[in-house]
């Protein structure tokens, strides 16, 4: 385990995987093979490094890592950083365990990071975003601009971090798992819960006027309930994404003319 | 307010690398809420861009490229709207009609681009053949250009001849049209929720939905607030779930064993 | 009851995960293999990729025989995977009965030979296999749910 070639990698080399990843995992995207070239791009230095006085093995090697591979671009970081464990221990004789790994750690990593990177975190501070600038006010932008930064420059420990963990990290992952996606989705939802009252506008403009009663419709609902119509649309369309064929773009293209129908009829406005 | 040929220059640039960055750093260049005040920036109206974006912002909450699907691009939507509505001085109505059906047809220049790569990704497999390691950086790194055409050209074409067609179409905007685009520029994040809470598992969260809905509605407390007291529950759910778990996994091994007549487990044999 | 063998070297990952689990309605995975029973990391990821809503085994070939012939899977579906032919002949050899097993991914290695696009055959490999058959195992070769079943035993004498 003392020998030389057993560990080669070095902070630089961890360094330059973790950019060329940040960089290249999806620059290349497609659909035959999703992510499979930004994989082979990050693990290509070492590579050359590890397997290069064997062309056959190389050769095996670069194919193994350009086989189809797709996952959230967050928690990528950590599958490589493992592969780099295990690879510059095992090398070749591990090809087939390497594989095992990445196509079964894509799926579940993919899950939590789609949750809190892709869904939560962009809907939060997206929300605040968006509220904040209806009124004007930048605040949130620049807010979103900075914890976004924070992420990325983070994003750069992820596979030095993977890489030294290796298979605790997995072992000890699998227990969290569940719990973290569970709360990232359950602050995402009472997030969105305040949206629906905050952020859509919808005015009832009718007034019902018969001789000395003028009775304006949207005080009246609000008697009711604050946002009901904002509660009930979204409501409506909830309902109308289970229903067979309808896709968000119906739903945006239904809501537009719905919108200039009940301007004209003088129920919004 | 006509744009000056800097400003388109740059706006396609800015629309080239706003891909990019989607797909690398994640600064923040996918959100409409951001791009469009940046495009905002540009033209010289900030709060227009702010506001277009904020609008469109709400349209793709929490919506993704998950998996490798096609959204609607309302960030080019938010850079093209922005810079058009500026020139036509019509304001988030004008912005709205020309953002939103740019959003829904760049999702084909989208697929498009995915497909293109693949070319490289053919490349890579011959360079692969041939050894040829710098061969196989090289096709890797040249995929950025057909993702970044796929916005760059298309923000040209519409902020170059797009100018022509506002000056048409301002003067025979009605207001029962741009009455109607007001009125949905304040329902369309209806959509936007309404896509994520079906994304998301809410049946389980519905307690949750209608807690952050009565802090909003009834106490009036700011997003940040709310989502202060979601972290707050989130928090709480997961260390009490982390302790569940963990007691849940001691326990099956040992249920397992009970009705057995064969006898314990082998050495390194799991079971629950 | 088995409801489903299949020989998949990358055992659970993606497809087998969603389709195969969800179509089959499997509320167990077993997965038998003598070495991957040693290898801590291996156990881990299986235990993160497995979906949910299953069950999961990993046995060694002795352990899985013994107690599926005790019927202790009797009220369950079980999902077997294993890596290659050869535990599955260990599997039949002490008594336990393989309906039908499916070929999926078996990697290409050395002095193998491609019978389909993601099944590559050692000598030894088809030797396991024209055992499996005579002993009455239909094989076939399927790689998600909604595609057609080619018979294995078909693609092994077209590769020759």
């Amino acid at each position: 385990m003392e020998n030389m070639k057993n560990n080669m990698i070095t902070k630089k080399d961890l360094f330059r995987a973790s950019y060329r990843w940040l960089l290249g995992s999806q620059i290349c995207w497609n659909y035959e093979r999703m992510m499979s070239t930004g994989y082979l791009y990050t693990m290509l230095p070492f590579l050359e490094k590890k397997y290069g006085d064997n062309k056959e093995e190389l050769q095996e090697m670069l194919e193994t890592h350009n086989q189809f591979f797709n996952c959230n671009p967050m928690m990528g970081h950590f599958i490589v950083g493992i592969d780099l464990a295990i690879e510059e221990q095992e090398g070749f004789e591990s090809k087939e365990v390497i594989t095992g790994i990445k196509t079964g750690l894509m799926g579940p990593f993919a899950g939590v990071g789609d949750t809190i990177f892709g869904v939560l975190l962009p809907t939060v501070l997206g929300s605040i975003a968006a509220y904040m600038g209806q009124k004007g006010n930048v605040t949130g932008v620049i807010i979103w601009l900075l914890v976004n930064t924070a992420v990325c420059i983070a994003r750069l420990t992820f596979l030095p971090f993977g890489y030294k963990q290796g298979l605790k990290l997995v072992n000890e992952f699998s227990d969290k798992l569940n719990a973290l996606t569970d709360a990232a989705i359950l602050l995402g939802v009472t997030v969105v819960g305040a949206l629906i009252p905050t952020v859509i506008t919808a005015n009832v403009s009718f007034v019902y006027k018969s001789g000395e009663v003028t009775m304006k419709l949207q005080e009246i609902l609000d008697q009711i309930m604050p946002a009901l119509i904002p509660a009930c649309l979204v409501a409506l369309v909830y309902w109308l994404l289970g229903k067979k064929g309808m896709t968000s773009t119906k739903a945006i293209l239904l809501v537009m003319a719905l919108s200039i129908v009940f301007y004209n009829l003088k129920i919004l406005g | 307010m006509e744009l000056a040929t800097w400003q388109i220059a740059i706006l396609i640039i800015f629309s080239f690398f706003c891909i990019l960055d989607n797909l690398t750093l994640v600064i923040g260049m996918q959100f409409p809420v951001i791009v469009g005040t940046i495009a905002g920036f540009i033209v010289g109206d900030v709060t227009l861009g702010l506001t277009i974006g904020a609008t469109l912002q709400l349209m793709v909450l929490g919506v993704g490229t998950y998996g490798g699907a096609s959204v609607p691009d309302f960030t080019t939507g938010a850079i093209v709207g922005t810079a058009l509505a500026h020139v036509s001085g019509k304001g988030i109505e004008f912005a709205l009609a020309i953002a939103v059906p740019v959003g829904l047809l760049m999702v084909q220049l989208d697929v498009l681009a995915r497909f293109a790569n693949t070319f490289f990704l053919h490349r890579i497999d011959k360079n692969i053949e041939d050894l040829n390691t710098k061969g196989i950086a090289r096709n890797t790194v040249l995929g950025m250009f057909p993702w970044g055409l796929s916005r760059a050209i298309p923000v040209g074409i519409m902020l170059i001849f797009g100018q022509k067609v506002v000056d048409v179409i301002v003067n025979d905007m009605p207001d029962w049209l741009m009455g109607g685009l007001r009125v949905a520029g304040g329902l369309l994040p209806v959509v936007g929720i309404a896509v994520l809470l079906k994304y998301l598992p809410t049946n389980k969260y519905i307690a949750y939905l209608i807690a952050g809905f009565f802090c909003a509605a009834y106490l009036k407390v700011p997003m940040l607030g709310v989502a202060m007291v979601g972290l707050a529950l989130a928090i709480n759910h997961f260390n009490r779930k982390v302790g569940e778990d963990k007691k849940a996994e001691a326990v099956p091994v040992a249920a397992a064993n009970t009705n057995l007549t064969i006898g314990g487990y082998e050495d390194g044999e799991y079971e629950e | 009851m088995i409801v489903n063998v299949r020989i998949d070297e990358r055992l659970i990952h993606g497809q087998v995960a969603t389709m195969w689990t969800n179509h089959l309605k499997a509320n167990r995975i077993m997965v038998v293999d003598n070495d991957v029973v040693k290898n801590e990391m291996e156990k881990d990821v299986l235990k993160m990729a497995k979906p949910n809503s299953v069950k999961l085994s990993i046995l060694t070939t002795k352990g899985a025989s013994a107690r599926i012939m005790d019927g202790q899977y009797d009220n369950q579906k079980v999902f077997l995977i294993v890596k290659n032919p050869e535990t599955l002949v260990e599997l039949v050899d002490s008594g336990v009965e393989l309906a039908e097993v499916n070929v999926g991914n078996m990697s290409a290695k050395k002095g193998s030979k491609q019978v389909a696009k993601s099944i590559g055959v050692t000598p030894e490999n088809i030797e396991s296999f024209n055992y499996l058959n005579e002993k009455g195992v239909k094989l076939v070769a399927q790689m998600v749910p909604n595609e057609d079943k080619s018979s294995f035993m078909k693609l092994l004498k077209e590769g020759d």
